[in-house]
């Protein structure tokens, strides 16, 4: 770890963890496993509190749905034990992408290019 | 000569209010903390959790959705509005489907009215948004969001059958 990213972490919480957070993990965590984005997973011992170390920016949104219900105590064996049936057609895992300009814009956004045409109503000119 | 309390005046005198306020504080600064770590740790969630909608598709990968407009007409809120009409190969399918997120109260009915299990409300809940258009979801970004979450809502529905 670079000196630069030490001093991010110090004052800023959305590079990868803060030192608290570290300092806990290194205390009381158990690698339970890593996604294909490289966020790895933690328990305690009495597997009572689960939680994940980002892999780049800490933001909520990364962590794909194969770890998502583990993280989320909405099942109790992680991705590694009991892995999830994945269909041909699926798509990988996108995170939130409001504020950049990969965000969605439905048809009629004047942020698309090509905005859809209105249909429902004519529009009033003055005469 | 007043009547006098003498045991309330010495817990005057000794502060004992301000000790068992200060007992208090200490009590709780040392208990264990219900507070979660968030983004790293989160909350629990149920299999039933009612989220991010999502329009499933077959395990051929061909789309649920069969246009029988009953989660339009379920939806309190008014917030689902379709269009359809028969595809090229004949199949009644919808060329519009669209939810509007900021009318959407998270009720669960149109799940509960699909006959084919094609609209779901999924596990996510992370998907505020900056603006307030990027709530209108299209029948893309519905179909795109179950390609994405797929796994995880076959798994809740597959946790939840016992009990329906």
């Amino acid at each position: 770890m670079g000196l630069m990213t030490t001093l991010l972490r110090s004052v800023t919480w959305w590079n990868g963890q803060t030192l608290n957070t570290q300092l806990y993990t290194w205390r009381r965590g158990q690698k339970v496993g890593e996604d294909a984005e490289g966020n790895t997973y933690f328990q305690t011992r009495d597997a009572k509190r689960r939680w994940v170390i980002y892999n780049g920016e800490a933001e909520a949104s990364r962590v794909p749905p194969d770890w998502h219900g583990w993280l989320h105590h909405t099942y109790d064996a992680p991705p590694t034990k009991a892995p999830l049936k994945h269909k041909a057609w699926e798509q990988p895992h996108q995170e939130n992408l409001t504020g950049t300009p990969l965000s969605y814009a439905p048809p009629g956004s004047i942020r698309r290019g090509e905005p859809a045409a209105k249909r429902d109503y004519d529009a009033w000119t003055p005469e | 000569m007043a009547n006098i309390d003498y045991g309330r005046a010495a817990g005057y005198f000794l502060l004992t209010d301000f000790w068992r306020g200060f007992r208090l504080g200490l009590k709780y600064f040392f208990a264990p903390k219900a507070t979660l770590n968030y983004p790293h740790e989160k909350g629990p969630l149920s299999p039933r959790f009612r989220g991010e909608h999502a329009l499933r598709r077959y395990a051929s990968g061909e789309e649920r959705c069969i246009a029988c407009k009953l989660c339009e007409a379920v939806c309190p809120a008014q917030a689902i509005t379709i269009d359809a009409e028969p595809r090229e190969d004949g199949s009644r399918r919808t060329t519009r489907y669209d939810i509007d997120m900021t009318k959407c109260i998270y009720c669960g009915f149109c799940q509960e009215a699909c006959p084919v299990d094609a609209i779901v409300e999924g596990p996510n809940f992370e998907f505020s948004t900056e603006t307030r258009e990027e709530l209108f979801y299209n029948k893309d970004k519905l179909l795109a969001n179950g390609d994405r979450w797929e796994a995880e809502i076959a798994r809740n529905l597959e946790l939840d059958a016992p009990y329906r």
